[in-house]
């Protein structure tokens, strides 16, 4: 897999920082190192299942196009369309990730869930030693 | 004692041991944070021995939290952690709010739970859950649905075991803000005269002090409920897809970073579990009616799915 291209005869992996579980077809996406979450509509998640780093996306799309009785070319079109998408997410293995999708997908940090304190803080931190 | 340049106080207070403390709470086990709490204001101390008394443990605080109220300089207030000052004020409203906050802290860093920014109730076994940004009116709700027979859970955090699933009381005080009030006209803690200058910003509700308020046991969750109070706005409410509330969750989670593959797979248990609703409100009332509605509905649809 290159860094910024895949091709019909790229056979991408699932990038293995990334935990995933599908609930009714759709799936959600936690990427451990860029902190990030992502939803997978039904037709991404299928091919997101089917990025084993091993077949070829040409092999994975005339499988798919098999299963689901669709045009075989039209169905890779969906697959190179849907990869480049995971991809720009940073959730390929070895593509590299579009910096401005993936701050859209990072999750808050810890502090943006708990108010700070109520109302207008008239108080400052003060060291421990001063 | 070292003078802070800016406050004219010191940076470190005089030695907690060293002083006269009129008030005091027991200790408390909240989710594996010891702590236990005292006051130089009587009533101060037992508003806070009354709002996590569900907590109240029989082991020895790890952790010393002082109030105190006679600091030298324009900000008289200040909390303490041991000796350290965690924060200091012109006013004591500030200094309980700090204190709440600061345990809710250690509170949501516990390793070995599952921790959303949820407001959580129970009714029987089953939980509803109500994960929300701050400002959504999670604490306005949970209160209202307390008031209807409800069991606490928390207004801040759903704690969730992951072996069992079942979340567990954080019993803290409901924390309302002023906007609240005028709905919630009960829950104005009654408390000694030298303490209400402490709620002025934002009341602390001991769970007992709400009328008929009880703590649940653990309970599964059955029902999740994203809030969204909007002044004036009708009442909503649309069905969310799981994998759509799953991702909801999990940007409501706190420290998904540590252990968060896991953290996923819990959360996801969860949800599998739940049906799963948007809920739009700007009226307490209708809001209520429309958890209780929601919830009566996942009851009958497990009742048919048995049948």
């Amino acid at each position: 897999v290159g860094e910024a291209t895949v091709g019909h005869r790229s056979a991408p992996r699932r990038d293995p920082s990334v935990a995933w579980r599908v609930l009714d077809g759709e799936a959600v996406l936690y990427h451990d190192r860029l902190g990030s979450v992502c939803l997978l509509d039904p037709i991404a998640t299928t091919i997101w299942q089917e990025l084993d780093g091993v077949r070829e996306l040409e092999t994975i799309s005339s499988e798919l196009a098999v299963r689901f009785g669709s045009d075989a070319r039209r169905v890779l079109d969906d697959v190179l369309e849907a990869v480049a998408s995971l991809g720009a997410q940073g959730l390929i293995d070895g593509v590299r990730a579009d910096p401005g999708v993936v701050a859209e997908l990072q999750l808050p940090t810890p502090e943006e869930h708990v108010r700070a304190t109520p109302g207008e803080p008239k108080y400052r931190r003060v060291p421990p030693d001063g | 004692v070292t003078v802070d340049a800016e406050t004219g106080g010191p940076t470190r207070a005089p030695a907690p041991d060293a002083r006269r403390w009129a008030g005091s709470t027991r200790t408390f086990d909240a989710v594996g944070h010891r702590f236990a709490v005292r006051t130089t204001r009587e009533g101060l101390g037992r508003l806070l021995d009354d709002a996590y008394a569900v907590h109240v443990t029989t082991e020895p605080p790890t952790h010393w939290y002082s109030v105190v109220d006679d600091l030298p300089g324009e900000w008289p207030h200040a909390l303490l952690l041991a000796h350290d000052v965690l924060a200091r004020s012109a006013d004591p409203a500030t200094i309980l709010g700090h204190l709440v906050w600061h345990v809710n802290q250690q509170v949501i860093a516990a390793e070995d739970r599952v921790l959303v920014h949820a407001g959580a109730v129970a009714h029987g076994d089953r939980a509803v859950l109500l994960p929300a940004a701050m400002e959504a009116g999670k604490t306005t709700l949970v209160a209202g649905l307390l008031l209807r027979g409800y069991r606490y859970l928390s207004d801040e955090a759903a704690v969730i075991d992951p072996s069992t699933l079942q979340v567990l009381p954080y019993a803290k005080p409901l924390s309302v803000d002023p906007g609240s009030w005028p709905v919630l006209p009960g829950l104005r803690p009654q408390v000694l005269p030298d303490t209400v200058d402490y709620l002025a910003r934002q009341w602390q509700v001991p769970i007992g002090a709400v009328p008929g308020g009880e703590v649940a046991a653990p309970s599964v969750a059955r029902l999740l409920v994203f809030p969204t109070y909007r002044a004036g706005a009708a009442t909503t409410v649309e069905p969310v897809r799981r994998a759509e509330a799953l991702l909801a969750v999990l940007r409501q989670t706190f420290h998904l970073h540590r252990a968060g593959g896991d953290k996923l797979d819990t959360l996801a248990r969860v949800v599998e579990g739940t049906a799963c609703y948007r809920l739009v409100s700007g009226d307490l009332v209708q809001a209520c009616d429309a958890v209780e509605d929601l919830l009566d509905r996942t009851s009958r649809d497990v009742e048919v799915s048995r049948g």
